[in-house]
């Protein structure tokens, strides 16, 4: 009998430590370097990002230089009377961009998040903007609304902001299109 | 690897609910955008695409549109790149937040003071995760200490969470309690940090006490998956505490809290077997042993549960099931070490893992790797335990990581060659169109009219200057003043009747008083556009001076970007070859990790098949004692 309590504890003690092990804290707490493996990968990592960097400076600076640079973002505030579902924005009559939302982007847009929604050139003068934000608006109902901006682009790069936001005295959302300096 | 696994122990909760990275970093909530940049960094850290919101960090740091937000946008890089396992870097920039007081602010009264200690408490929050998961436990625990009370209530929950394991780590049980049992709010990261505090004091044996946290954690009123397994597992741990201090009844109430349909039933079953046992019932510890026996070999519930059977025959009197069950269990674990050798040479050969990997690459956003492509062999059923160990899914981030930097490479490869196009296509137009341009691009007409204007201005100025009213005399006035002026000069009229004269005169009077009379709003009318005139040139002269500096700028400016292209190109050559070295590395890794894996499943049967064998010959030596005594 004694033999067999042995056992039994064995096996119990065995199977303690697999629990631990698998639950993760069987581990010992040493301080160790990290393997040879994750160093490089680090330092790939790093390298890549740095290049990436270098890249995309070049990107724009190519693409789309400051003088005639026109980037448009879209910001979400709050969210509470509209779930946004999709934006098509036109410029002087022509589509410039048309964007599908899914559940991620719309969530990352509720938190404070700012999209950039285009970047791109455009001569200097005066044109008009008009976005079309399709959705769910109060009460779950499909909901389609517009809004315009006429601004003047002049030398230097214009950056202008797609805002939609609560308006809690109607209980309606509100679209606004605005420059930034 | 070891502290990979201690890093991942420590944040249990990240992994079941599969958000290890979201975890690592959190901005500061509330945060009104004075940046569309900042903000458009915060986009991307949202979505959970962490290679993109760096990258946009650094792009619009280095174009200088994150101004307003510069201090907080620099903790956040610190933050993604801890998230993205870039640890040194990271500590480089909390340091430097720091800066090189690394004493806590005491002042605590206006706005400003507060939102400096906020972000220097976060500053000090994130270096001590950073030192934690280097291995520098004892700094770790003072920067964590220093990050103060003014951190956001979830990096507040966590930081107490971090402090109170790294006292664990430092067998420093009592603070670790003192943390825990001051814990206010029911929170995931409390629950796990009781979880964490009950198996120290298992390992320090301290059940007793243990067994409070543990029974605390196993009672939680769970909704989320995360939670119900963590529950499932306090329970499992507390239930086979109680068994190894033989307390059956104990253990009973522990394991019947485990979900019968949650990944732990196998070892409930198998502990509630053993609490049957523990109590003498040896038939009840049948039924749930039987039952897994009947399930998959390779889960160590039902491995064990090969071996116990016999126990209870044994116990049970029945030692000839006990001989025959041994018996079947030495050949089962004889069975299962033969697949698991086979296995392990096939993980380090590292077909298998690429043959795994390679099937499901798409999604670079999975923190963990999907099973259902697994290989249908024999060996292949053993990955699953592997895969879901620490060690395997850490080095799968890597891998997964690096076929994302392959893929962005690749992507740079070919936009790079359409840049170098689009570069060569510029040049080409721009020496088109500089040969479409006149020589000395209109110099001398703008000189010209520059000169023309002079003069002109010269004469109003004179005018003016002069009262010279016959300046601005029309056509008209301008003949009769000639004809005026050629009959004054005819000798014939000196001798004109005085009466001619004298209305000559007359005339010549109203004239000039006529021509005086308009000379204000002539010369106003002359200088209004003259100016005009003046701006036209003007802007001609402008406009051929911007001209000029392009047509000089403008090749600079396109060799510079050839020439970074050409930099940039053998640089994203280089760095496609070494991921494709790396990634070769990490499969191999992988395939090692693996193997280790299934070497340790190999000798946990090794051991179990060690104890049938000596549970055997303990039966045929007492029967053949009985025997002996009988005769």
């Amino acid at each position: 009998m004694n033999i067999m309590t042995s056992f039994w504890r064995q096996l119990i003690g065995l199977f303690l430590v697999v629990i631990l092990v698998t639950s993760g804290f069987a581990q010992e707490v040493k301080t160790e370097a990290a393997a040879p493996i994750d160093q490089q990968v680090q330092d790939l990592k790093r390298s890549v990002l740095n290049l990436n960097r270098e890249l995309f400076v070049l990107e724009e600076e190519l693409l789309f230089p400051a003088n005639t640079q026109l980037m448009l973002f879209l910001s979400m505030d709050v969210g509470k009377y509209f779930e946004l579902d999709s934006v098509e924005v036109t410029l002087d009559g022509k589509e410039l961009s048309s964007y599908l939302y899914t559940p991620r982007e719309t969530d990352a847009l509720l938190r404070g998040g700012v999209q950039r929604l285009y970047i791109g050139n455009l001569k200097s003068g005066e044109h008009e903007l008009v976005a079309v934000f399709t959705g769910k608006g109060p009460s779950g109902r499909d909901y389609r609304r517009a809004a315009s901006l006429g601004f003047e682009k002049t030398l230097g790069a214009k950056f202008v902001e797609l805002k939609i936001s609560d308006r809690d005295s109607s209980q309606q959302p509100e679209f606004v299109i605005r420059e930034w300096e | 690897m070891r502290s990979l696994a201690r890093k991942l122990s420590l944040v249990a909760a990240i992994i079941g609910s599969g958000q290890l990275c979201a975890a690592e970093v959190t901005p500061r909530a509330g945060v009104v955008i004075e940046d569309l940049s900042y903000g458009q960094v915060l986009y991307e850290y949202y979505k959970q695409d962490y290679f993109s919101a760096l990258t946009t960090l650094l792009v619009e740091e280095h174009f200088a549109r994150i101004n307003e937000h510069a201090t907080e946008a620099e903790l956040l890089r610190g933050g993604l790149l801890l998230s993205y396992g870039l640890h040194s870097d990271a500590a480089e920039i909390f340091e430097l937040l720091l800066g090189n007081d690394m004493a806590p602010t005491l002042v605590e009264d206006g706005k400003a003071l507060f939102a400096e200690q906020e972000l220097r408490g976060r500053a000090w929050f994130f270096l001590g995760k950073v030192l934690f998961q280097r291995g520098y436990t004892s700094e770790a625990a003072e920067a964590l200490r220093y990050s103060g009370d003014k951190l956001p209530d979830h990096q507040s929950a966590e930081r107490d969470a971090l402090l109170s394991q790294a006292y664990m780590e430092l067998g420093e049980l009592g603070k670790a309690e003192q943390i825990v049992d001051a814990w206010e709010s029911v929170d995931d990261w409390g629950n796990y940090a009781r979880y964490n505090l009950g198996v120290a004091l298992v390992k320090a044996n301290r059940v007793n006490e243990a067994g409070v946290y543990l029974d605390a954690v196993g009672t939680i009123k769970a909704s989320s998956e995360e939670m119900l397994a963590l529950r499932d597992r306090a329970n499992l741990a507390l239930g086979f505490v109680w068994l190894r201090q033989e307390d059956g009844a104990q253990a009973k109430v522990a394991l019947e809290r485990i979900r019968l349909a949650g990944p732990f039933s196998n070892s409930a079953l198998l502990g509630y077997g053993w609490a049957e046992a523990a109590q003498g019932n040896y038939r009840g510890a049948l039924v749930p042993w039987l039952e897994l026996r009947d399930r998959k070999a390779i889960d160590p519930a039902s491995q064990e549960s090969v071996l116990a059977i016999p126990y209870a025959y044994r116990q049970l009197g029945a030692n000839q099931q006990a001989v025959e069950s041994y018996t079947a269990a030495i050949q089962i674990y004889d069975d299962e070490i033969g697949r698991l050798d086979r296995a392990i040479v096939v993980a380090r050969q590292g077909e298998l893992m690429k043959q795994l990997l390679t099937e499901d690459i798409s999604d670079f956003s999975r923190v963990s790797w999907s099973l259902s492509s697994l290989p249908d062999t024999a060996e292949a059923r053993y990955l699953y335990e592997v895969i879901a160990s620490n060690r395997f899914q850490t080095g799968l981030r890597n891998y997964r990581d690096l076929l994302m930097l392959a893929s962005h490479l690749r992507d740079w490869q070919a936009r790079l060659g359409i840049y170098g196009d689009i570069v060569d296509s510029r040049m080409a137009a721009y020496a088109i169109a500089l040969e479409r341009l006149p020589d000395g691009l209109y110099a001398e007409q703008i000189a010209a009219h520059r000169s023309t204007y002079e003069g002109v201005a010269e004469t109003v100025s004179a005018a003016e200057n002069s009262y010279g009213s016959a300046v601005f005399a029309s056509a008209k006035e301008s003949a009769v003043l000639q004809r005026i002026d050629a009959l004054e000069n005819s000798p014939e009229w000196a001798m004109a009747s005085a009466d001619a004269q004298e209305k000559l005169q007359l005339f010549k009077g109203v004239l000039s008083w006529d021509m005086d009379s308009d000379f204000k709003l002539q010369l106003w009318q002359q200088q209004g556009q003259l100016s005009e005139l003046g701006t036209i040139i003007e802007d001609s002269e402008n406009t051929r001076a911007r001209l000029v500096q392009r047509l000089t700028a403008t090749p600079l400016l396109l060799e510079d970007y050839a020439e970074r292209a050409r930099m940039l190109a053998p640089q994203v050559e280089q760095l496609i070859d070494e991921v494709a070295v790396v990634s070769s590395l990490q499969i191999s890794e992988l395939g090692e990790v693996a193997a280790e894996e299934l070497v340790d499943q190999r000798e946990r049967l090794l051991q179990y098949r060690a104890q049938a064998r000596f549970a055997q010959a303990a039966i045929f030596d007492s029967v053949s004692a009985s025997t002996e005594l009988a005769e």
